[in-house]
């Protein structure tokens, strides 16, 4: 390009720096807002993912009710694949020191291979008498001292050699990345948290747990990951139970058996040899996790694309409105004998390069701002790590890709028309709009009525319709947006309460690791064992099947309660217009709106269920109750009866405690039986998904300030356009002697009465989005409830107004400083 | 007498940085009331300013400028605003029309605002422009259009009508139309009338004739023989 040429375009950029900065702006929202929201779950799982792998988080965690020794632990590490296997002491103990009460500790050995900790504060423990404590407990600080309770049973007492422990440090584990704790069998039956002493402070003569990690380096949650631990998941359930069959036989040699005679046994028959083989998905904090960081995702689809529309609209109107305002200039060029290539490329290089200063800044902001500000929120409930990026190449060229096509696009378009014209042509002053006649003043009955200056408005908002239209968009998406955001935490917020406090009612659940029990021959054992502490409790058989539709397959809880009529002491069926659905009959069943959403089931539909042994049950539907978590499918005892030709395994109980009883006391004590496998309080579920969704609160803030963003760039911009075309009529009227506030009036008045157009399809167009986000955020387990609430509507309407105003106080200031001299002057 | 319109020792600097330029110096002259006053200059003499100051649309650096014994130079911003709404009527070169309103509703734009406005349609009438006054500019002539501003103007019943180039968009006869239709609103209601032009055939009309050059006055003329539009020619 031509010296002279360069220097005007850059001149250009100097000279109306607010045009050029609004599409900087616009580009930068929509690239910045797209960019934040795509890179915040890969940021997270990254975070984690790296600290899981640099402690070396363990892919097999075994566990045996004989413990394992070292020889063991030789072998597992001599298997294939095994990068480390360690044997680690755990167990929980009393401990005083804290406050008032004493507190449950999980206590364990410090790790050398295998889940490595992470030093937070202080230093590690270098003799018996020292320990780290879980960096989330705030109760105890460094140089304190806790001491093991005596209330301990004697093997747990007996068996830490020091019991007086002095906390030197703090520490991260990857064994609880997530903030819950969990349940003791001790104490409150609540886990403070967990606190490392030195292997040689526990005399034990076996290891409570093995940890295995293997010498892979699969990305977290992956399929390739998954099928990897399918292979050894079933490798090794044979390799443990070999170790344990060994030890076993030692054991039994060592009790006085004849060797010879041990050699036949197997651990199969024996009813208190136990062992698992168990995964990553067993640890709370790993599967919470793979679940909340994709929250994220689904909402990241929809947004951006909103905010394209917008940049094009922006930079649409504005690059018209600036080449039309150089139409003679334009014309000069074309006379000078410039080509069109030329001309035409001073303004894409003017759009180009508030493209690509937009789309940096904005991709730079945005990655850094929406990450750090979810993740902020997720740090509350997840441990305490600064956030780890990553650059995604791919991202980086798609935007700018879209970035320079929204601007340079519509320049383009823009020019083409502007440059088909003459030279001649271009000099002449394009004719003005002519005015016209509106349909309304057809109306003669209103047309009358209506006051002078309204007038002007309404044959306004006709002439300039593109731009106006426009604005409506422009608007309408502010307070989709709006809406969308305040709608996101009314579905969302209070979810949990009303699932805990209105559907399912029961105050928690018991399993029993024993046999099958019925009403008829155990109630009396049950009565006694519960009576002290439940109201009321039913037996219960809860199991895993799986749906079979033809479009595929879904797990789901089948329950079936031994007697059906006392349902609605644990869960309330209610449908979708809140009317009380029954307990299912012979060959019905009643499934969770989430499920029926899913695969098109309607009431009277029939539907098959399969289990593992891929034996069916027909059922029809008779009902469909409203849930939001898990999916159910409850049938009725005979169902089951007939079609699986017996009684099926009763090995739950749900119930509800006597009132002042404390639920987590309660379940400490029941564990102590030991016919009780574990015992569930309802609340800890409640409590668990609340705080999963504090996060949200930090998302509609995003959305909310995002939103205004929009509205203030879009009204900022078309106000601005629309009053550097209209100058010399508004230089006119200031002329004529319209006072500052009758000038503002004369401009402004469409702009109310477009908002409020704006606003109207706003709202239709946010309940629209508003559902969709919800149907996007689809978390495994959880549905929400797509609800918005009738203030948020207020708020919406309200706000949009808000921003309105402001861009009218702004723009007031510039009508004021309108040279009215100049503006009259020109030939144009 | 008692000047109607007095300008002292006006001065008009514009500072754009640096660069000062001086569009007056030491301008004086005055106006009696009911006065056809014209302005007459080369181009870039200055004139647009003077009229632009004596508007109420442009401030001055020093100096002062009174009409009819109020002090023009002192007022505020707001004050301004009022003086042009109840004060003045202006009638530009290129018209300057709402395009959005029709001939009539032009006129009555200016009305609206006014203490005493004479009535739209009755004035459209009187510069001639009964069958037009539903049209929309864009369908109105270069003189139409003008005419239609001039009623505009006149509806204000200002206490001064000023007219910068009035006829420099338009052809010899409409102009010849545009400049009797002032010359008869000057004598038949009263009303001080000061027109600005380059031409300085027009100066024969006017009572007054101030000539301006390199941004001050050079001589003011009161005219001996005024002559009716009709019978200028150039």
């Amino acid at each position: 390009m031509k010296s002279m040429m360069r220097r005007t375009t850059f001149r250009e950029i100097k000279n109306t720096f607010g045009r050029f900065a609004a599409i900087m702006a616009i580009i930068a929202l929509g690239v910045g807002f797209f960019s934040g929201l795509k890179m915040t779950k890969p940021d997270m799982v990254n975070t984690v993912s790296d600290f899981l792998s640099t402690s070396d988080f363990y892919d097999l965690h075994l566990m045996s009710t004989l413990g394992f020794t070292d020889d063991d632990v030789e072998v597992f590490a001599g298997e294939d694949d095994v990068k480390a296997a360690e044997g680690v002491y755990s167990f929980d103990l009393l401990y005083s020191g804290f406050d008032e009460n004493e507190k449950v500790l999980k206590t364990m050995s410090l790790p050398e291979d295998v889940n490595k900790l992470q030093l937070v504060d202080g230093r590690m423990p270098e003799s018996n008498d020292e320990c780290v404590m879980d960096a989330k407990i705030s109760d105890v600080s460094i140089g304190d001292t806790i001491k093991v309770s005596k209330e301990n049973s004697d093997t747990y007492y007996d068996a830490m050699k020091e019991k007086e422990l002095k906390v030197v440090g703090t520490v991260n584990t990857p064994l609880y990345i997530n903030f819950e704790r969990g349940t003791t069998s001790i104490g409150s039956g609540k886990l403070l948290g967990f606190v490392y002493v030195m292997a040689d402070n526990i005399e034990s003569d076996y290891y409570t747990d093995v940890y295995v990690r293997f010498n892979e380096d699969y990305d977290l949650y992956s399929d390739e990951y998954k099928d990897y631990m399918d292979e050894k998941n079933d490798a090794w359930d044979e390799i443990c139970k070999d170790q344990v069959t060994k030890r076993y036989r030692e054991l039994m040699v060592a009790a006085g058996m004849p060797a010879d005679a041990v050699g036949d046994v197997t651990i199969d028959d024996v009813n208190d040899v136990d062992y698992y083989v168990l995964d990553r998905n067993t640890n709370v904090g790993y599967v919470c996790f793979e679940s909340d960081s994709g929250i994220v995702d689904g909402v990241s689809r929809v947004f951006p694309v909103f905010f394209i529309l917008v940049a094009v609209l922006v930079c649409m109107t504005t690059m018209n409105r600036m080449v039309e305002e150089q139409r003679s200039m334009i014309g000069m060029f074309k006379a000078l004998g410039y080509g069109e290539a030329t001309i035409m490329g001073k303004y894409m290089i003017y759009s180009g390069t508030a493209a690509v200063i937009g789309c940096v800044g904005g991709y730079l902001i945005g990655t850094y701002v929406f990450p750090e500000v979810i993740w902020y929120a997720y740090h509350l409930m997840y441990i305490n790590i600064p956030l780890i990026r990553v650059v995604d190449w791919k991202l980086i060229c798609i935007v700018l890709a879209a970035s320079l096509l929204c601007t340079i696009g519509t320049t383009w378009l823009s020019c083409r028309y502007e440059l088909a014209e003459t030279a001649a042509g271009l000099m002449r002053p394009k004719a003005p709009k002519p005015g016209k006649r509106v349909l309304l003043e057809r109306i003669p009955f209103i047309w009358k009525r209506m006051k002078f200056l309204k007038k002007v408005s309404v044959r306004n908002i006709f002439r300039y319709k593109k731009r106006f239209f426009m604005m409506i968009i422009g608007i309408s998406g502010c307070t989709a947006l709006l809406l969308t955001g305040f709608g996101l935490k009314d579905s969302i917020t209070g979810f949990a309460d009303t699932q805990f406090g209105e559907i399912q009612v029961a105050d928690g659940t018991i399993s029993f690791n024993t046999g099958n029990m019925t009403g008829g021959a155990d109630t009396a054992r049950l009565d006694e064992l519960l009576g002290d502490y439940v109201e009321e409790y039913d037996i219960v058989s809860e199991m895993s099947w799986d749906l079979v539709e033809d479009s595929g397959i879904k797990s789901v809880n089948m329950i079936i309660m031994e007697d059906p009529a006392h349902i609605s002491r644990y869960v309330k069926f209610k449908d979708h217009k809140g009317r009380e659905i029954d307990y299912p009959g012979k060959g019905e069943a009643v499934i969770n709106n989430a499920l029926a959403e899913q695969y098109g089931i309607k009431t009277g539909d029939e539907i098959t269920v399969r289990n593992s042994d891929m034996k069916e049950i027909r059922v029809k539907v008779s009902g469909i109750f409203n849930n939001h978590v898990y999916n159910y499918v409850f049938i009725s005892p005979d169902t089951y009866e007939e079609q699986m030709g017996g009684a099926p395994e009763y090995k739950t109980v749900y119930f509800n405690l006597k009132d002042g009883i404390d639920a987590h006391q309660a379940a400490a004590d029941l564990m102590e039986d030991s016919s009780i496998l574990s015992v569930t309080v309802n609340n800890d579920m409640k409590e668990r998904i609340s705080n999963m969704m504090k996060s949200m609160n930090y998302i509609v803030i995003v959305v909310i300030l995002s939103a205004g963003a929009l509205a203030f760039i879009v009204l900022y911009n078309l106000t601005n356009i629309n009053i550097t075309e209209r100058i010399r009529e508004i230089a006119t009227i200031k002329v004529l002697g319209f006072f500052k506030n009758e000038t503002s009036a004369y401009v402004f008045r469409e702009n109310r009465v477009l908002t409020a157009f704006g606003i109207v399809f706003g709202l239709i167009l946010g309940v629209f989005l508003h559902r969709f986000v919800m149907s996007q955020i689809k978390v495994d387990m959880v549905s929400f409830d797509v609800y918005v609430a009738p203030l948020s509507y207020v708020y919406s309407i309200v706000l949009t107004f808000v921003f309105n105003f402001l861009v009218n106080l702004i723009m007031s200031a510039k009508l004021e400083n309108i040279n009215m001299a100049e503006s009259l002057k020109s030939v144009e | 007498m008692c000047a109607y319109v007095e300008f002292k020792d006006v001065k008009k600097v514009y500072k754009t940085g640096e660069v000062e330029i001086h569009a007056l110096r030491d301008v004086n002259f005055e106006i009696e009331k009911g006065e056809f006053c014209v302005i007459v200059g080369a181009s870039g003499a200055g004139k647009t300013t003077i009229l632009n100051i004596l508007g109420g649309m442009d401030t001055l650096t020093s100096g002062s400028v009174k009409l009819a014994g109020e002090e023009i130079s002192r007022l505020n911003k707001r004050q301004l605003t009022a003086y042009r709404r109840y004060d003045v009527g202006f009638v530009f070169q290129f018209y300057n029309l709402v395009q959005n309103l029709t001939a009539l509703e032009n006129v009555e734009l200016a009305g609206q605002i006014c203490r005493e406005p004479l009535d739209a349609a009755t004035v459209l009438k009187q510069v001639g422009l009964e069958d037009r006054m539903a049209n929309f500019p864009a369908q109105l002539s270069g003189g139409e259009q003008q005419r239609v501003a001039i009623a505009r103007a006149l509806a204000k019943n200002p206490k001064l009508l000023l007219c910068d180039e009035p006829t420099g968009a338009l052809d010899y006869n409409t102009g010849k139309a545009v400049l009797k239709l002032l010359q008869d609103t000057c004598r038949n209601t009263g009303t001080t009338v000061i027109v600005i032009t380059h031409n300085q055939a027009l100066t024969a009309m006017a009572d007054r004739v101030i000539t301006v050059k390199s941004g001050t006055v050079e001589k003011v003329i009161k005219n001996e023989n005024i002559m009716n539009v009709e019978d200028l020619e150039w």
